[in-house]
């Protein structure tokens, strides 16, 4: 039988081989014993420090056509060690073997700085094992390397050996390439060069890695030569030597490279944005993601369950609309990462809605149940209401076998009761604002805005202020948990919370992590206290919604 | 140790039962100890660079991947791996049918995990199985939320992809209409 994802995620969940660390056998291992461990290796050790500020690109000697599984082993003989050695080098009296392993690679690999980096060889560069290329084209292939998004992100060095002909120290390093951190891959690696320090000088490097082993070509060479063949053939006799397996760096092939790399990632994360539409959105559309259609949509019945049983819908939501629209999310135990939309006949509409009322548990003369505990209507762990005629009726005795119910639609509709069966992620319209915080304001005004940056303030003094008491009219039972809340929000459309997003990005605001868990489709900014600060209590906030068809933002419940 | 490292320390004792247990997740019982050992020596060597507070933790995932990849030179340790996984049976089961049919599952949910691209099958497994969230995710794999978030929806597909392709190969086998067993 086919699984769905949840499944599949549940089963790896499930597949886990040390599922609860507080019940770990730790080999007999204790802490102070590891702790001692460390204090004498790190006797022989140096603390490493990668200056962050100027290394954020490097240069990467690759000398070996990609694609093949080459481990290139250079050694340089004795004779030219004897002859480095009679240059009477003088190293620093402070300077260990592995500071002038480590400052060699963040200068050459970091910075491209190639002059300063040869400042640290004991011999010309092509002597030494730096590659093949020629004392020229060292400064060229730098130029590549930056320009085509290199970054040293992770550097290890530590010494092997050391003898009279030199002290040996390896040195682990990773690298992003080719703007990989921008298409989301991990960086590439592990690396492992030798460097023979001889007087504090580098006499010798030999290179110890596989190309083939940190997926570099699987990842981005191979799939980007592909493009290039496929969307600008011509291009290929200025960037390879040969096509697809070499490359070919010359001061007319690096713009090029620089400017099809960019090509090519906008083109991937465009098309992986594409996917992720197919499902929830969390946060913000991607830029260009067609709205649901018609923007505003009348309400035909509502679930809401927040205790989720075994065979349940589990904690979420589930709207269906008059135009066909079933909207729904589920924020545990299979998170949908955001509201979905799939769309139903008008007789798939009137099924659900008659299927709602024959159950008997709506009396229109009842009133709505009143909230319990701070959720709306809540009778049992959530709430079901229903049109009937012009008036939205509301559950009010035990549901749990309407829960199930609704919560298998996709098992008992028939397949003529669907427009569109598929789940696609429900673009909104328009967002909901949302300011909230104990400090704020709590009779209106303009107060609550004063922690915002100038142009977020701007943007919000000039939008629609959803008054609680306004949505409270609506649905009286509904929102009644909200009246007296400090709950202040907004109505803007997407563009502005874009745009509103950006500005508090650019302000420094931390937007808080892991709350996404709540419906997977908000996002949150933190406005008194940054995310270092943050320890549970997120102070004043500012949450943006989805905004649903009939005019509630999604956070409501009703 | 050496001129002592009130934060070094600090991140040890909280954190050292879980960089153990992701680890443990990741490579045999035999290359644990070595595994922990030297992530937390790195960070010791980086203890500057450690992030505040809770953030620390991710950090730390991320250098143990590091470390556990500088292991992972050869596929057949990670076929030990997914075999001794495999073998698990789920704690809440009774009928020995079923534990056959649950260790089958993990073993394919797993093999179906490896053929996936390394940063994903790490975003999936810091999801799942260390139940980070996105930001810390991508704390630990060093790319940005946004890209953490388009990886994970784009992974988690692939995964139940590739299950469910593994799974029809074992339906439409000679061996399984013969019987076969798993």
């Amino acid at each position: 039988m086919v699984k769905t994802e949840e499944q599949v995620i549940t089963l790896l969940s499930r597949a886990n081989p040390a599922p609860d660390a507080s019940t770990l056998d730790l080999n007999g291992a204790f802490r102070t014993t590891h702790l001692a461990e460390y204090d004498a290796r790190s006797k022989n050790m140096t603390k490493l420090k990668i200056d962050k500020s100027n290394s954020t690109l490097v240069p990467r000697r690759r000398p070996v056509i990609v694609g093949a599984v080459a481990v290139a082993v250079v050694v340089i003989g004795a004779l030219i060690l004897l002859q480095i050695r009679d240059q009477a080098l003088v190293a620093s009296d402070t300077t260990t073997p592995v500071d002038t392993a480590e400052a060699f690679f963040e200068t050459y690999h970091g910075r491209f700085d190639v002059d300063q980096a040869f400042t640290y060889l004991g011999a010309d560069p092509g002597a030494v094992g730096l590659g093949t290329a020629g004392a020229a084209n060292y400064h060229l292939l730098a130029r590549f390397f930056e320009e085509t998004g290199s970054q040293l992100v992770d550097l290890q060095c530590e010494e092997l050996s050391a003898s009279p002909e030199g002290t040996v120290v390896s040195c682990t390093w990773w690298t992003h390439d080719f703007f990989s951190d921008d298409l989301g891959l991990r960086p590439f690696g592990p690396k492992v060069d030798e460097l023979t320090i001889v007087d504090g000088k580098v006499v010798s490097i030999v290179t110890r890695h596989d190309y083939a082993v940190n997926e570099f070509s699987d990842q981005i060479w191979e799939p980007f030569a592909d493009w290039i063949g496929e969307n600008h053939p011509d291009d290929r006799a200025v960037m390879y030597d040969p096509y697809p397996t070499g490359w070919r760096i010359t001061e007319e092939s690096i713009p090029v490279w620089e400017q099809r790399l960019r090509e090519y990632v906008a083109e991937v994360t465009a098309e992986e944005t594409a996917e992720e539409t197919t499902i929830g959105l969390p946060g913000l559309p991607p830029v260009g993601a067609t709205p649901s259609t018609p923007e505003n949509g009348e309400l035909v019945a509502s679930m809401w369950e927040h205790i989720g049983a075994p065979g349940s819908f589990g904690n979420g939501w589930l709207y269906l609309y008059a135009d066909g629209r079933l909207i729904w999310d589920q924020a545990d135990p299979n998170p949908t990462g955001g509201w979905l939309e799939q769309r139903l006949t008008p007789e798939g509409v009137e099924l659900i809605r008659s299927e709602i009322i024959a159950t008997g548990l709506f009396d229109p003369d009842q009133p709505p149940p009143a909230p319990n505990g701070g959720f709306p209507r809540e009778v049992n762990g959530g709430h079901v209401q229903v049109r009937n005629g012009d008036q939205l009726v509301y559950v009010n005795r035990v549901v749990h076998e309407l829960f199930e119910r609704l919560a298998e639609l996709w098992s008992w509709m028939p397949a003529g009761a669907w427009q569109d069966t598929e789940a696609k992620a429900y673009v909104p319209s328009r967002y909901a604002v949302c300011m909230h915080g104990a400090t704020v304001a709590p009779t209106g005004g303009s107060d609550h805005l004063s922690s915002l940056p100038a142009a977020a303030r701007d943007l919000l003094a000039g939008a629609r202020q959803l008054h609680m008491d306004e949505l409270i009219g609506v649905d009286p039972a509904g929102f009644a948990w909200l009246k007296g809340s400090t709950e202040y929000c907004y109505d803007i459309t997407t563009e502005d919370a874009r745009s509103l997003a950006t500005t508090l990005e650019d302000g420094g605001i931390d937007e808080l992590p892991g709350r996404p868990t709540y419906d997977g489709s908000e996002v949150t900014y933190l406005l008194s206290v940054s995310l270092e600060e943050y320890n549970g209590n997120p102070g004043i906030t500012l949450t943006v919604w989805p905004m649903l068809p009939h005019g509630v933002p999604a956070f409501t419940g009703a | 140790m050496a001129g002592g490292d009130a934060r070094f320390r600090e991140v040890h004792d909280r954190f050292y039962r879980d960089v153990y247990a992701y680890c443990r997740r990741r490579t045999d019982a035999d290359s644990v100890d070595d595994a922990v050992a030297d992530t937390f020596m790195s960070a010791w060597r980086k203890s500057d660079e450690i992030p505040p507070g809770d953030q620390a933790l991710p950090w730390l995932y991320g250098v143990a991947y590091r470390v556990l990849t500088h292991q992972w030179r050869s596929d057949i340790r990670r076929g030990r791996l997914t075999q001794k996984v495999a073998s698990l049976g789920g704690t809440s089961m009774s009928l020995p049918e079923e534990i056959v049919i649950a260790g089958h599952e993990y073993g394919q949910v797993l093999t179906a995990l490896g053929a996936l691209r390394q940063n994903d099958q790490e975003i999936l497994r810091l999801t799942v199985w260390e139940e980070l969230s996105q930001a810390d995710i991508a704390i630990a794999l060093g790319i940005s939320v946004g890209a953490v978030r388009q990886r994970f929806y784009a992974a988690k597909k692939k995964l139940a992809s590739e299950y469910n392709r593994l799974e029809s190969r074992k339906i439409q086998s000679p061996a399984a209409q013969k019987g076969g067993g798993w």
